[in-house]
């Protein structure tokens, strides 16, 4: 054996497929990076849109529109136009349209409203047509689901259908879609959407002539769909009757100006249908009664089931603001050239909703060779809503006819769906919607219809509804029709077939004429009141509406003046059912202030008139500040209290933001009323209602409070010795005890709020007025400014700004939304609306007017070649 | 030097395909230039790319906003946070979700190369 050593062979490495553990982590990461961003930048996340439209300079958020900046001048081209035609603007954006036919008149109407205001106009048509969850997702279904019941669209799509091939409103209608579309297309091939589109990231839809009837519908039941039966049923089953109508009386206590005082026709009623709405048209008998006796659920009467609508008025207490009507809306007067100092007639106007920014309307002249008109419209709509034209000016006021009828039905738990209607059980008709909702699921939701209407409360009781609203109309035709009048009687008849929402229409002639009237269905009942809920069983039906000939109006009236401030517009005389104290939201206290103003007034200038457009004299205190000082004449009085009757000896009873009794003016009015009926209230197990309307606490207001002031300022005037002024069980009190009580109290609690100094005490310091942004984002608000005002006063506050379902307190919000003077005689009229015609927070357009709204002062209206010479921004058309 | 200047010249040729997307509408061309720089060019590449998206970025924010970037910024704070004054963040994050697009491409794309690349090498040995 020999040691040598042994060979080894030549290894060779051989290859070893490792996994290439650290790149294919690094491949892992990036991708799941990747795959993060681009998911959200495509489909967007949550609430989010998608990123990458949103974020890019070239598609989103910075891709500013033209309407965000000053308007310059453009050439457009729209194939839809039957010729040239132009958009000027004023250097404030006042529009003025050019068409050379009718239907381009309403082609660049529809164009210039979706250049500013498409946002706004698309969350309307979607408000109305129940599709706001597709944007705004789940919080937003419970406005889709009632609107669904109430049934706007279907009304919309029904008298689309209803119109003939050559109806104006027709053709009016379409090429106002044509605009729109016009103006949609450009922006969307355009990439540059409303920013709150953009952000919201989705495409707005193609615009319809259904589209503009459901805006219309959307402000009629902003106007006129009341929930004030609901609220009434509460004190109305609660109190002993006679209580009930001598605190809510039909006629309100305090002094009313009715504009047509009579003598009144007796007519007989023009038909309506059982159902306003015809989706509740007949459903098939199933059985008859009687059935087992115990398992039906009766029909209403009075003394039950105080509580039976809770879930009816919760869920209308959850609505967006405007969906239920709660404010009082407008002043308008007309005068006749014998009481006017330029010897024409001369007509004031302010419509009161809730003031937004952007504003509900959008003011502009149009002028095409079949109309020619200045005044405000409803981004959406193609006609003005008010306004003047070379031969007439005209105004609205909202009316206090009932429109909205509650039924309860009778149901038996063992026959679901049904419902007891003239002797027969039926079944309700159904219509089945999917809500598609942003960042889930589709919501399922049937809408049930009995005989009368839609059912909008199903827990316990089964409550359905009757609406003039969604009843067959063409409101855009009988608009039309009217901008033609020349004289007061074409006007009047021209509103012939209006049917909601119920309003006064006030006329100021250049051929010398005033008038008014009041045209829309107002229902009647026989047998029962209409402004409480009603028994659904057929014995309550509505068996018509009072004939247009027979409603309120009157033209040319001896003492030269009509007034319309949403006060009761007839006497206690008129022989059909009609508004009661408690069933509408104003109690004729603007309607008193402007009477009392006009007769005492001399002749009456435009200067005047936009000076009563501002006046905020506090009628209520006029009423019963006298009284009071009188009550504390050697009355037992602190150093303080003693102050503050010298300020009030002082005080004009003007509530202004530095008036300093204004504010105190507030709480003692509140305690005077709850010092009165608190004890009542308190007696007879008043129960608050969900939306807080019977709420009668020591500082704060409600409706039903409201009206009880009216009664006790009646009664403080006329029947001191009133036995309510009594609590029940307690010491004998008249009405020199409660308002000594209710002052004590009161500066007791202003000391306790705003300190003893009475310096402090000044309304300014603590009140404002806020125009709430479109979006509801209070950091796009305009203001608050000092202001201070009542819902008494002409230049009224009133607030009405409710977030994230609270009230906003200490703020007026809604008010007057546009005013307008016009004089025959001297030509002039002025104009002027709290926020700009521009949607978009960014332009200069945004906030336009306000400033000049709260001083005051009114811009001209300008028309023809004056207009011309100053809307030197012009978008030029060519077919 | 040299690598400052092929720098210089991504970032030049970056920014302009970006601002052109941008200008187009088309937000994925910082994803995909982003692509394409982690898959051809070096690593130091990568910083120019970053420069050049972010000026591109910024260029048209300003451009396509009429230079009203922050007021623009502003309303979209407003309605996000409620508060105008964050704006500035409204647009820090656009510009720094630009970069994240552009970056996670480059990252992703050069990931790609090296997985690539490695498969080859072991094909070739």
């Amino acid at each position: 054996m020999t040691n040598q050593p042994v060979r080894r062979l030549p290894v060779h490495r051989l290859p070893v497929h490792r996994l290439p553990v650290r790149r294919m982590v690094a491949l892992l990461g990036a991708a799941v990076l990747v795959v993060s961003l681009v998911v959200p930048s495509l489909a967007g996340a949550g609430p989010l849109p998608p990123l990458g439209q949103l974020l890019s300079p070239g598609s989103g958020i910075w891709r500013t529109p033209a309407e965000a900046t000053a308007a310059q001048p453009e050439e457009i081209q729209a194939g839809v136009l039957d010729t040239t035609g132009t958009i000027g603007f004023e250097p404030d954006g006042a529009t003025h349209i050019t068409a050379g036919t009718d239907s381009d008149l309403f082609r660049l109407t529809g164009y210039v409203h979706a250049r500013q205001r498409l946002f706004q106009m698309d969350l309307a048509r979607r408000r109305g047509s129940g599709e706001l969850s597709e944007i705004l997702g789940a919080a937003a279904l419970e406005s889709d689901r009632f609107e669904l019941d109430l049934g706007l669209r279907r009304a919309a799509e029904r008298d689309w259908a209803a119109l003939g091939a050559d109806d104006p409103a027709r053709v009016a209608l379409t090429a106002y879609a044509e605009g729109v579309n016009t103006a949609i297309d450009a922006m969307v091939d355009d990439r540059r959407l409303p920013l709150y589109i953009t952000m919201l990231g989705y495409a707005p839809r193609q615009w319809t002539p259904v589209d503009s009837l459901v805006i219309q519908h959307v402000m009629a039941q902003t106007l006129s769909f009341s929930d004030r039966a609901l609220t009434f049923s509460y004190p109305a089953q609660t109190l002993p009757p006679e209580t009930f109508q001598a605190w809510f009386p039909t006629v309100l206590a305090n002094q009313q100006y009715p504009y047509d005082p009579g003598p009144y026709r007796s007519l007989p009623l023009e038909p309506l249908p059982v159902a306003a709405d015809p989706a509740a048209a007949s459903t098939p008998v199933l059985a008859t009664v009687p059935q087992t006796p115990g398992t039906a659920v009766p029909s209403p009467t009075p003394g039950v089931r105080i509580d039976s609508l809770g879930p009816l008025q919760e869920r209308l207490a959850g609505l967006p603001a405007g969906a239920v009507s709660r404010i009082g809306n407008s002043n308008g007067w007309v005068v006749a050239g014998s009481r006017t100092a330029s010897g024409e007639p001369l007509l004031a106007l302010d419509p009161h909703l809730q003031m937004t920014i952007p504003s509900p309307w959008y003011p502009l002249e149009g002028r095409s060779p079949g109309y020619h008109y200045s005044g405000i419209t409803i981004p959406g709509v193609p006609v003005p809503v008010m306004g003047k034209t070379d031969h007439f000016a005209w105004g609205m006021t909202n009316s206090q006819h009932p429109a909205t009828l509650y039924y309860l039905q009778t149901t038996d738990p063992s026959r679901p769906d049904q419902y007891l209607w003239n002797g027969a059980w039926r079944e309700m008709a159904t219509h089945q919607h999917r809500i598609a909702v942003r960042g889930q699921d589709p919501a399922e939701h049937t809408v049930r219809f009995t005989a009368q209407g839609p059912v909008v409360q199903q827990q316990g009781v089964t409550a359905a509804v009757w609406w003039a609203g969604v009843l067959p109309q063409n409101s855009v035709g009988d608009v039309l029709t009217m901008l033609r009048s020349t004289t007061f009687a074409e006007f009047r008849e021209s509103l012939r077939g209006w049917v909601a929402p119920s309003m006064t229409f006030m006329f100021a002639g250049r051929n010398g004429e005033i008038g008014a009237v009041t045209p829309g269905v107002a229902p009647q009942v026989q047998g029962h009141d209409i402004t409480l809920p009603l028994p659904g069983d057929g014995s309550a039906d509505v068996r018509g509406t009072i004939p247009f000939d027979a409603l309120p109006q009157a033209a040319d009236p001896p003492g030269g003046y009509l007034v319309s401030a949403n006060h009761r517009e007839v006497t206690a005389d008129y022989p059909y059912q009609f508004s009661t104290s408690y069933n509408f939201t104003d109690l004729g206290w603007r309607g008193q202030m402007i009477n009392e103003s006009l007769a005492a007034a001399g002749p009456q200038t435009f200067d005047s008139a936009a000076a009563l457009q501002m006046d905020q004299h506090d009628v209520l205190a006029k009423g019963l500040v006298p009284p009071l000082l009188k009550a504390l004449e050697g009355a037992q009085l602190s150093d303080k209290e003693r102050e503050v009757v010298e300020m009030l000896r002082g005080w004009d009873f003007t509530m202004d933001h530095h008036a300093r009794p204004g504010l105190w003016f507030k709480l003692f009015y509140n305690r005077l009323t709850y010092v009165t009926f608190g004890p009542w209230w308190k007696h007879h197990e008043v129960q608050d209602d969900p939306d807080a309307s019977l709420t009668l606490a020591p500082d704060s207001g409600s409706y039903a409070a409201e009206v009880m002031r009216g009664t006790v300022l009646a009664w403080i005037q006329h029947d001191p010795e009133n036995r309510f002024f009594t609590p029940p069980g307690g010491p004998q009190r008249d009405a020199t005890d409660v308002l000594q009580e209710a002052f004590h109290q009161s500066i007791a609690a202003m000391i306790s709020k705003y300190g003893d100094d009475v310096a402090a005490w000044e309304p300014g310091l603590h009140r404002g007025v806020l125009f709430a942004s479109l979006f509801d984002v209070p950091d796009l608000d305009v203001g608050p400014y000092p202001f201070f005002a009542s819902d008494r006063t002409i230049n009224t506050g009133i607030g009405a700004l409710v977030r994230d379902g609270d009230p906003v307190r200490g703020f007026a919000s809604a008010g007057a939304t546009w005013r307008l003077v016009v004089d025959w005689g001297t030509g002039q009229a002025g104009t002027v609306m709290p926020g700009g015609v521009s949607e978009d927070p960014r332009s200069p357009w945004y906030a336009t007017g306000v400033e000049q709204w709260l001083d005051g002062g009114l811009l001209p209206l300008r028309e023809g070649d004056a207009a011309e010479q100053v809307a030197t921004i012009r978008w030029r058309f060519t077919p | 030097m040299r690598h400052l200047r092929a720098s210089v010249v991504v970032a030049v040729v970056c920014g302009l395909a970006v601002f052109a997307g941008n200008l187009a509408g088309l937000w994925w061309v910082t994803l995909l230039v982003g692509g394409v720089v982690g898959w051809f060019a070096r690593p130091g590449a990568v910083a120019g790319l970053l420069v050049g998206t972010a000026v591109a970025w910024i260029a048209g924010m300003v451009w396509e906003s009429g230079g009203g970037v922050l007021p623009a910024a502003g309303v979209v704070a407003s309605l996000a946070v409620s508060d105008r004054a964050f704006g500035w963040a409204v647009a820090l994050a656009t510009v720094g979700y630009a970069l994240l697009l552009a970056g996670s491409g480059a990252w992703l794309a050069a990931a790609a190369r090296r997985m690539v690349q490695r498969q080859k090498e072991t094909q070739h040995v």
